[in-house]
C-alpha cells in the first residue's frame, strides 16, 4: 500500500516535471530577451506549482472515491439512519422513463443525423433496417406516454404525489437560491443555500422533463397519425421533434448525468434511483431544511405522546 | 431462272480462279517443295471451310501471278463488302492507320483471314457474342494506350463485362442483349463526339431505344428528351441517369438508379451551378429532399421510401405545370396516394421541398429559430454553471 503510494507519487512527479520542462521550452519563446533567464525561471515555477496542485487536487477526488479503502469505510461505517426519498411508486415511474428515453434516444437521433457512420451503423447494422428502428422507437414511444399518464395520476391520486407535486411549484425563493448559489460559486458567499425537499436545480429538471414530455409526445402524435393532420402540421411537428429531442439529449447527458453520475459526489453512480434512500448525512448536507421539518414534527410527535402519557397518569391518580 | 442465264459466265470464272490457284499454292501450298521457297504458306484446309471458300486467291490478292512478288498483298474486302467498307473508312481505326499501321485493325484483324466464317455463324469470332472479346482484347491493353492516349479508358471498356448488357450476353447467353457492335455500330465504330455516331448524345436515346422501344419513347417525350431534342446538350439521356459500360440492372444495388442511389444521381445535374444557375432550376430540390423523411429513410437504406422518382416520374418526368405530370395539381393526390392510403385531401396540397432554413416553410422555420436561441443559451448556461462548481470545489479541496 505504502510502495504503492510511492510509486504513484514518483509517477505523479516525472510527469510534472516533463509537462513543465515543454512549457519552459514555450515560455522561452514568447518572454521578451531583455527580461533573461530569471523571467522564464520564474513563469516555469509558477506554471510548476500550478500543475503539481491540480495534479494532487484531481488524483485526490480519484483515489478518495475509487479506492478499496472508502468502500471498507462504506460498509464498516455505523449503520446510519435512513430517510426515504423516492417511494416505489415513483422510482417505478423513474425506471420505465429512462428505458424509455434510451430507446428513444438510440432510435431517434440516427434520424437527426443520418448521414453519418455511426447512425448508418446503429439503424442498419444494429436494427437490421429502418423499419425495424422505427418500431422499436415506437414502442419506446408508448412506454413515455405510459409513464406520462401514469404520473398525471399519480400526482392526483396519491398522496405523496400530491404532496411532492405541490413541492415541485418554483416559488420566489427558488430565484433566490440561483443566485446564492452563483454567489457561492464565485466566492462572495461562505457557504450555498439551504435547501428543502426540492432544490432549484431538482425543480429544474422536473419542469424540464414536464415541458420535453408535453413537447415530445405532442409532436410525436402528430408524425404517428399524420394522416389527421395537414402537411405544414406535420413539418412544425417534425422539426419540433427533431429540435427537442436533440436539446432533451444534450440537457441529459450534460445537466443530469453530471449530477447523478460524473459528479464527484456520487460518481460512478448515486443508487437513490434504486434504493430510494437517503442517509442522515445526506439528509443533513442536501435537504437541511427538510430534515429539520422532519425531526421538528418527530420531536413534536414525541412531546406530544409524553404529554399524553403524563395526561394518563394524572387522571388516573 | 436468271442464275442460269449466268451459269456460264460463273463456270469460266469458277475455272479460271481454280488454274490460278494452282498456280498460286504451288509456292504457298502445303507441299514440300513450296516450303522450301520460304514463302508464306495458306492453310488451304482453312480456307476450305470457310465461308470464302468458293473465292479464288486473286478474288482477294491482287496479285500477278506470272511475276516475282514480295510483300504484303493488297486486300480488296470493299469489292464485294461495300457498305462495311464505307464504315469502316469512317471509323476512327482508318485515321489511326495514319500513324500506325502494325497496331490498328483492318478486316482481317476481327474477322479472320481465309479461315473467316459468316457473322451468323456460331463459331465465327465476329458472332455476336464472341464479336466481344475481339473488341476488348485490343481495348483492354495497358501497352496500346501508353501508345495511343485518345484510346478510352480500358477499366471503362472492361466494365462492360460486369453490366447488365454484359453478363446477359455473355454469362447468360442471351443473344438478343447489346455486344459492342451493337451501340457503337459495327465497323464504323464512330467515338461519340462524333455527331453521326450512334452513341453521340443526341442518338443514345434511339440506340438504346433499338431494343427498349417502348421506354425510349417515354423518355422523348419527356423534359429531359425534349430538351435535348431543342440542342441542350446538358440535359440528360439514357447513359447519364443509367451508366454507359457499366450500366446495372435497376434492381442491382450497385446500379446508378437503384432506388437509394437516385437522388445521388439527379443530383449530379440538380445541384450543379453549371446546370442549375444556367436553366434556372430551383437549386434546393435535392438539399430540401434530404432533409425531409423521404430523404433520411433513402440515406438510412430504406428502400420501400420515395426518392426523386416516386413522385416525378422515372422516364416520363415532365414540369409541374403539364397536366401530364405526377406532380400537377390534378395527379398530386394520386402520386402520393400510391404509398399512403388514407391521407386527407389537404396533406398532399402542402409545400412538398421545404426547408427548416427558409422562411417559406411557414412554421417549421420559426420553430428550428426558436431552438437554436433555446438550445444554445441552455447549453451554455448549463457548462458555465458546471464550471463556476468545478472551481468552487477546487477553491474548498485548497
Amino acid at each position: 500500500m505504502e510502495d504503492n503510494k510511492k510509486l504513484a507519487q514518483q509517477q505523479r512527479d516525472n510527469l510534472i516535471s516533463e509537462l513543465s520542462d515543454n512549457i519552459l521550452k514555450t515560455a522561452k519563446t514568447i518572454v521578451r530577451p531583455e527580461d533573461g533567464d530569471r523571467k522564464v525561471g520564474e513563469i516555469a515555477a509558477e506554471i510548476r506549482q500550478r500543475l503539481s496542485f491540480e495534479a494532487n487536487v484531481l488524483l485526490n477526488e480519484a483515489v478518495t472515491r475509487l479506492s478499496p479503502a472508502r468502500l471498507y469505510k462504506e460498509i464498516t461505517d455505523a449503520p446510519q439512519r435512513t430517510f426515504q426519498r423516492f417511494g416505489k411508486n415513483f422510482r417505478f415511474q423513474h425506471a420505465l422513463m429512462f428505458i424509455s428515453v434510451i430507446i428513444l434516444i438510440i432510435t431517434g437521433m440516427p434520424l437527426k443525423f443520418p448521414t453519418l457512420g455511426i447512425s448508418k451503423f446503429i439503424v442498419v447494422d444494429v436494427f437490421g433496417g429502418l423499419e425495424n428502428s422505427t418500431l422499436i422507437h415506437r414502442i419506446g414511444a408508448v412506454g413515455l406516454i405510459f409513464v406520462g399518464v401514469w404520473h398525471l395520476g399519480y400526482i392526483t391520486i396519491s398522496r405523496f404525489g400530491r404532496r411532492d407535486f405541490l413541492l415541485m411549484i418554483p416559488r420566489p425563493g427558488d430565484i433566490k437560491d440561483f443566485f446564492h448559489t452563483l454567489m457561492f460559486f464565485v466566492g462572495r458567499r461562505s457557504s450555498g443555500p439551504k435547501f428543502g425537499r426540492f432544490s432549484f436545480i431538482e425543480k429544474f429538471d422536473y419542469w424540464a422533463v414536464y415541458w420535453g414530455m408535453v413537447i415530445m409526445i405532442g409532436s410525436g402524435i402528430i408524425m404517428w397519425f399524420k394522416e389527421w393532420f395537414p402537411k405544414y402540421l406535420y413539418d412544425i411537428g417534425r422539426e419540433a421533434h427533431s429540435d427537442e429531442g436533440l436539446l432533451a439529449t444534450l440537457a441529459i447527458v450534460i445537466w443530469h448525468f453530471y449530477n447523478v453520475h460524473f459528479n464527484p459526489d456520487v460518481f460512478p453512480m448515486s443508487w437513490v434511483w434504486w434504493h430510494g434512500n437517503l442517509t442522515e448525512d445526506e439528509m443533513k448536507h442536501h435537504h437541511p431544511l427538510e430534515y429539520a421539518e422532519i425531526i421538528e414534527a418527530e420531536s413534536k410527535r414525541i412531546i406530544e405522546q409524553q404529554e399524553k402519557l403524563e395526561q394518563a397518569g394524572s387522571d388516573e391518580k | 431462272m436468271k442464275v442460269l442465264k449466268f451459269l456460264p459466265v460463273l463456270a469460266l470464272l469458277a475455272v479460271t480462279a481454280f488454274a490460278a490457284d494452282d498456280e498460286c499454292l504451288r509456292c504457298h501450298g502445303q507441299t514440300a517443295a513450296a516450303k522450301e521457297s520460304g514463302a508464306p504458306t495458306v492453310m488451304i484446309e482453312a480456307l476450305a471451310g470457310s465461308i470464302h471458300s468458293g473465292l479464288g486467291c486473286n478474288d482477294c490478292h491482287n496479285v500477278n501471278p506470272n511475276i516475282k512478288h514480295v510483300g504484303t498483298a493488297d486486300i480488296l474486302c470493299g469489292k464485294c463488302h461495300l457498305e462495311a467498307a464505307e464504315g469502316y473508312a469512317r471509323s476512327p481505326h482508318v485515321k489511326g492507320r495514319e500513324v500506325s499501321l502494325e497496331d490498328i485493325p483492318t478486316c482481317i484483324t476481327c474477322h479472320g483471314g481465309h479461315e473467316i466464317l459468316a457473322t451468323d455463324n456460331p463459331e465465327s469470332v465476329t458472332n455476336h457474342r464472341n464479336s466481344v472479346k475481339i473488341c476488348i482484347k485490343c481495348h483492354e491493353d495497358e501497352s496500346l494506350r501508353a501508345k495511343f492516349d485518345i484510346l478510352p479508358e480500358p477499366q471503362m471498356i472492361k466494365a462492360y463485362e460486369n453490366s447488365v448488357h454484359g453478363r446477359a450476353l455473355m454469362v447468360e447467353g442471351n443473344m438478343d442483349a447489346p455486344a459492342c457492335v451493337d451501340c457503337h455500330g459495327s465497323h464504323s465504330f464512330m467515338p461519340s463526339d462524333d455527331p453521326e455516331s450512334p452513341v453521340f448524345k443526341t442518338h443514345i436515346s434511339g440506340t438504346c431505344g433499338a431494343c427498349h422501344a417502348e421506354i425510349a419513347g417515354e423518355y422523348n417525350s419527356s423534359v429531359h428528351g425534349a430538351a435535348l431534342a431543342e440542342g441542350i446538350l446538358e440535359s440528360p439521356t439514357c447513359t447519364d441517369c443509367h451508366g454507359e459500360h457499366d450500366i446495372k440492372a435497376h434492381l442491382d444495388p450497385d446500379s446508378r438508379v437503384y432506388t437509394t442511389n437516385v437522388p445521388k444521381t439527379c443530383s449530379d445535374c440538380h445541384t450543379s451551378e453549371k446546370v442549375v444557375g444556367k436553366f434556372g432550376l430551383k437549386p434546393d430540390r435535392i438539399a430540401t429532399f434530404n432533409e425531409s423523411y423521404h430523404g433520411v429513410a433513402i440515406e438510412l437504406g430504406a428502400t420501400n421510401f420515395a426518392n426523386c422518382a416516386s413522385c416525378h416520374g422515372v422516364h416520363n418526368i415532365y414540369p409541374q405545370s403539364d397536366p401530364r405530370s405526377l406532380i400537377n395539381a390534378a395527379n398530386i393526390e394520386q402520386t402520393c396516394g400510391r404509398c399512403h392510403d388514407d391521407l386527407p385531401a389537404d396533406f398532399a396540397k402542402g409545400t412538398v421541398h421545404t426547408s427548416a432554413s427558409d422562411k417559406s416553410s411557414g412554421g417549421k422555420f420559426y420553430v428550428r429559430k426558436f431552438y437554436i436561441w433555446f438550445i444554445s443559451i441552455l447549453i451554455l448556461g448549463f457548462i458555465i454553471y458546471r464550471i463556476l462548481e468545478y472551481k468552487r470545489r477546487v477553491k474548498r479541496v485548497q
